[in-house]
């Protein structure tokens, strides 16, 4: 619930007061300070005994002057100021190399530096050495149970560990946020448990019962490179209580990498979380899509395009070059909580990071030739992964209690909405920005919240107040299109969806302001209601306090660097011109003579499956044979959200139940996914692999996703969408769910299985995965198993498929 | 100190964090079972938040939500409707299911609450006739009320389907009072993970459960057949085969006792047969008077799937008995 922005500070204190009164009239009447005959006389209460539905005094009471978005009051903004603080930069945590150790009979792990007192990283989790002796490798903080979260045995043993041994590895720390951490300045202090995130853990830190307060609230930002397979080790030092939680949120963590290309024992979505003052290896191996399959790789001679497109920058100048298409290349990703039924309240929270995977083209390094590099807006201090013009912008959407801790309702079933934007974890910031080309990666991390994004003047020489500004389109979640697009304004954004864009801010002097607005109003979980004009965004209206600016760009002449603290740049000065590709004024871009990337041609599948997002599908299976009721006939009841596969089955969750089996890697598949569900919007996510956009049932398909890969699709009210994937490398248990992050806790995931090469056949790698997963179930004392049960409808190799696909 | 010896192999950091491990660990076990566990956080979600509504319970007593059924308890709180005549029994005879899977103790300190959402039909007795048939015991209460007292608790359950009572939710709630924690599961989560679940609401019993052994899950789901994981989610809660009757009755040689085209319709609508009269199926409505075979919305190759399955342990049970 919130107020209007024209709304005076009379209106918002009453529903301040509002609310508490509801609270203490609850409590008089329980504590018997007052009777139902008074509150009755007052009008306070029904005949039967319930409070009113009265503003102010019912959660769900439509009040005279606010919706209801957030089941709270107006969030209290108390001294903040909008546009008063500088974007937060995201922190890059230590990368430590990292070195192989072995000893007889010893398999081969690789060694933090030992100042940092870390056990090497082994590719069988330490719960194997824990089973083997469980008076070693304790949980430090509880001693109780294994220290490593990972599940033991071979199915969540780092697939392909010697071929993508770690060279680089973090050592983070999921914790409580720091002392002293504020939601904006003029705000109080937030509470340990309020927010738990991401922070470096400090060497030598030994896990704490009660928690450790590790946690930054500026966002965490790794950057990885192909060619550099790495070791991120997540310490969950979050409070062993799990009622320490300030109201909402579970301290039982699995982090999901989206979307990379890694096997389903680092996904973080496999039902494998675990348990405060335990760690959990993830293996990311940063490798490119197609590696097994060079059949299928198109050769640089055939493209006309660079040699050594596949390829990851190394600490110099040169190039790591690594297997695999070049077309496959990923750029913005992100990671974050997984923990089934718990996810969007964790992910709320905190537990979310962002990761720049750079390569050859995408090397974040302009004014470097070396035949490959895109030469994209990013800097020139850094051989790779330049930050200072190419900037992550994580969006998140935030409620307030009175205060002034982070609200959620854990009761919301629709999609839980905010009242208050945050860029970075900063409050409505402003950034400072030099007259030139910026690349701005943006993310929609909401739980509910879908925002459309418009670059607009506000104050300039050039412009009128409410001018959108054009900008080139370059990456749809993290994949780049094959040619720049030419925008004044970006498609809706779902949560999870990442949109890369190169904005060209020359044509402004200092002193100009621009600003970046949100004109997709949602007053609901369920869907955005739609855009307003860019004049009604700025005036604000009645309905939606998150429509209007959330970020605000001011140009000037002179910047201190990001990467390099000593470095001012000077706009007058030569040496700090932009050197970043222009596709304004280089006509081979327009000619498609340059591209950013290649497509990836749609060819005839091995197989086509048909994924139905349903709100409402009778008992927990399968439609009746006519559908017909007799007038005995009781009425069905349904399931909140569920998906049909191949038309045949609606259950509601259950890790244990795979819904999907990939036989064998290499096929395509093409899928339709359908929202059967009219009042409502689904992103749905992939996990893994990306899929080429095909079609869509209506409505029309815009440029940017057009034969783009994509991982997160907005299936849109009714509507559909087809792509194309193909699956390999690694492989075991995945999921594909909506990722609405309060649909997915309900019950909008299936579990999909892929199958790696069995040892007979070509291209085994070792792993295990060519039979089906075990489901753990993780445990404070350890993991124990289930074994999955499959349904007929998603197993090619059932007989039933072919008939129950329909 | 064998093991030690072997980790030094390692490198002396690993052995020392072994070390310190154990002895923080010895710390923190002791401190973990002596500690009464009071959070010093805000109870966002407990007494402050719940109403404290005035309800009726099936046994006939008029009892307050808060105060009588949910202060200083473990509850596990789900949302039905005695009309309700396809998922609803279901989610009861899984829930009665889990329960007995939790074990005489832990389910002894568990209080189960079914909320219903449709208070206008279901009266005490509706409600009484419910929990007879499901056999709940003692810690189980079917509540019901006021349209606006039973609304608001839905409400602020998150149940929000309003009028739209066939769109309800089907999760099951978890609260413990004491320590003020919510948590949510699905009634279609295998059987042995939610009891699981349910048992660790209770802090001093996810202690306990700690020292267990790490013996693998049995699955309540096997895989040999299609109708055995359909069967375990959707049937055993109310039949056995070959264990007499529980809900429903005992489907031991029920492929031979019916001809399998009336199965077959029967399972796939058993409500229709029944309203058109067929004899056999209100001979079982009789027969079993307290619920009607609710309508699982089976395609018919699940109703073929059920059928051979049913066979098939029908024979097996059959062998079993000779060799004994």
């Amino acid at each position: 619930m919130f107020l209007s922005r024209t709304s005076s500070s009379s209106q918002h204190r009453e529903a301040e007061r509002a609310r508490l009164n509801r609270l203490e009239i609850a409590t008089a009447l329980r504590n018997g300070q007052v009777s139902r005959r008074d509150l009755m006389r007052w009008g306070l209460m029904t005949g039967s005994g319930a409070l009113v539905i009265k503003n102010g005094l019912s959660p769900w009471a439509k009040s005279a002057h606010a919706q209801v978005p957030t089941g709270l009051p107006p969030s209290p903004r108390f001294a903040a100021i909008k546009f008063s603080q500088a974007l937060p930069r995201p922190f890059s945590p230590h990368e430590q190399l990292m070195f192989p150790q072995s000893g007889p009979g010893v398999e081969t792990s690789a060694a933090f530096p030992s100042e940092m007192k870390q056990l090497s990283a082994r590719r069988l989790s330490y719960h194997d050495a824990y089973c083997q002796d469980p008076s070693t490798f304790i949980n430090p903080a509880t001693g109780i149970g294994p220290i490593e979260g990972r599940p033991p045995g071979e199915f969540f043993a780092h697939q392909r560990w010697s071929e993508f041994f770690p060279k680089y590895g973090y050592v983070l720390s999921l914790g409580q946020v720091q002392a002293g951490s504020r939601f904006a300045v003029g705000m109080p202090e937030l509470e340990a448990n309020t927010v738990w995130t991401f922070g470096q853990r400090p060497s030598g830190h030994v896990a704490q019962y009660n928690g450790s307060r590790t946690g930054s609230l500026t966002p965490t930002l790794v950057k990885a490179r192909y060619g550099e397979p790495f070791i991120c080790r997540i310490y969950n030092d979050l409070p062993a209580r799990r009622e320490d939680n300030n109201g909402f949120g579970r301290n039982e963590a699995s982090t999901h990498l989206h979307n990379s290309h890694n096997g389903a024992e680092s996904d973080g979505a496999c039902n494998a979380f675990h348990f405060p003052g335990t760690f959990y290896d993830y293996h990311w191996a940063c490798a490119l899509a197609r590696r097994d399959m060079p059949e299928h790789w198109l050769k640089p001679t055939e493209a006309g395009y660079r040699a050594k497109a596949a390829s990851g920058p190394d600490d110099g100048d040169k190039l790591v070059e690594v297997a695999g298409d070049f077309r496959e290349i990923q750029g913005s990703l992100w990671f974050h909580d997984h923990r089934f039924f718990f996810t969007a309240e964790n992910v709320y929270k905190g537990h979310v990071a962002l990761l720049n995977l750079y390569s050859g083209p995408d090397r974040g390094r302009e004014g470097f030739a070396d035949g490959v590099n895109l030469n994209l807006p990013s800097g020139t201090r850094l051989p790779f992964g330049n930050t200072d013009f190419d900037v992550n912008l994580l969006i998140g959407n935030y409620a307030l209690d009175g205060a002034g801790q982070h609200h959620f309702d854990i009761f919301d079933t629709d999609g839980f909405l905010g009242d208050i934007m945050t860029v970075n974890g900063g409050y409505y910031p402003y950034m400072e920005v030099l007259p030139r080309r910026y690349r701005f990666r943006i993310l929609n991390a909401c739980v509910a919240r879908f925002v459309k994004l418009i670059f607009v003047a506000i104050q300039s020489s050039k412009f009128s107040k409410g001018t959108p500004l054009p900008f080139y389109f370059i990456a749809n979640d993290g994949n780049f299109v094959v040619k720049p697009i030419k925008l004044s304004q970006l498609d809706e954004q779902s949560p999870a969806e990442r949109y890369d864009v190169v904005i060209d801010f020359s044509q402004f002097s200092t002193g100009d302001i621009i600003q970046l607005v949100n004109v997709l109003q949602q007053r609901s979980g369920r869907k955005p209601d739609g855009r307003v004009s860019i004049g009604e965004a700025l005036r604000g209206n009645d309905n939606d306090p998150c429509l209007g600016p959330i970020l605000e760009f001011r140009i000037v002449d002179a910047l201190d660097s990001v990467d390099d603290p000593a470095k001012r740049y000077n706009m007058s000065d030569e040496a700090d011109r932009d050197r970043s590709v222009d596709f304004d004024a280089d006509t081979d871009w327009a000619s498609g003579a340059k591209r950013l990337t290649e497509q990836i041609p749609i060819v005839t599948p091995d197989r086509e499956r048909t994924l139905n997002f349903v709100r409402q599908e009778p008992g927990d299976a399968r439609a009746t044979e006519d559908g017909e009721c007799v007038p005995d006939c009781g009425e069905y009841t349904e399931f909140p959200w569920s998906i049909k596969v191949s038309g045949r089955t609606a259950h509601a969750l259950n890790a244990n139940r795979i819904s999907m089996v990939v036989p064998r890697p290499g096929e395509v598949e093409h899928w339709t996914l359908i929202n059967s569900s009219g009042g409502w919007d689904h992103p749905i996510h992939l996990h893994f692999e990306e899929g080429v956009t095909m079609s869509r049932s209506s409505g029309g398909i815009p440029d940017t996703e057009r034969l783009v890969r994509k991982d997160v699709w907005r299936l849109r009210p009714n509507g559909s969408v087809k792509f194309q994937v193909r699956f390999g490398e690694f492989g075991g248990s995945y999921v594909t769910h909506c990722h609405n992050t309060t649909h997915e806790d309900f019950a909008m995931l299936l579990r999909l299985q892929l199958k790696t090469a069995k040892p007979t056949e070509p291209g085994y790698h070792g792993q295990p995965q060519f039979e089906l997963t075990d489901t753990p179930v993780p445990t404070p004392s350890g993991v124990r198993w289930l074994k999955p049960e499959i349904l007929a409808e998603g197993d090619p190799n059932n007989p039933e498929f072919k008939k129950r696909s329909r | 100190m064998q093991r030690a010896l072997s980790f030094s192999s390692l490198g002396w950091q690993s052995a020392g964090l072994v070390l310190l491990a154990a002895i923080i660990g010895g710390v923190g076990a002791f401190a973990y079972v002596g500690t009464t566990e009071q959070p010093s956080t805000v109870f966002r979600w407990g007494k402050a938040y719940l109403p404290n509504v005035t309800v009726t319970t099936h046994r006939g007593q008029t009892v307050k939500f808060y105060d009588d059924l949910i202060a200083g308890k473990i509850v596990v709180i789900s949302f039905v409707y005695t009309s309700c005549k396809s998922v609803c029994p279901v989610v009861l005879s899984r829930l009665r299911d889990v329960r007995d899977q939790m074990g005489e103790s832990a389910a002894s300190r568990t209080h189960f609450v079914s909320i219903s959402i449709d208070p206008l039909t279901d009266t005490t007795e509706k409600l009484a006739q419910q929990a007879a048939a499901f056999d709940v015991g003692p810690n189980w209460t079917f509540i019901t009320g006021d349209l606006a007292s039973i609304d608001l608790i839905r409400y602020k359950l998150g149940e929000r389907s309003g009028a739209a009572i066939a769109l309800h939710k089907n999760e099951v709630l978890m609260f413990n009072d004491v320590t003020s924690a919510w948590s949510r599961d699905s009634a279609f989560s295998d059987l042995g993970v939610l009891a699981m679940n349910i048992r660790a609401m209770d802090p001093s019993d996810r202690a306990r459960a700690q020292r267990s052994d790490h013996t693998p899950l049995d699955s309540a789901v096997a895989l040999d057949h299609p109708g055995q994981a359909l069967f375990a989610k959707t049937c055993a809660g109310c039949h056995t085969i070959g264990d007499g009757p529980k809900v429903g009755p005992d489907l031991y040689g029920v492929t031979s006792r019916r001809d399998h085209d009336w199965l077959q319709r029967f399972m796939i609508s058993p409500e229709k047969m029944h309203a058109t009269g067929d004899p056999v199926a209100v001979a079982l409505a009789k027969q079993f008077p307290l619920i009607r075979m609710p309508s699982l919305g089976l395609a018919a190759e699940d109703a073929s799937d059920l059928i051979i399955y049913l066979e098939q342990r029908s024979v097996d049970h059959a062998a079993h008995a000779a060799v004994h």
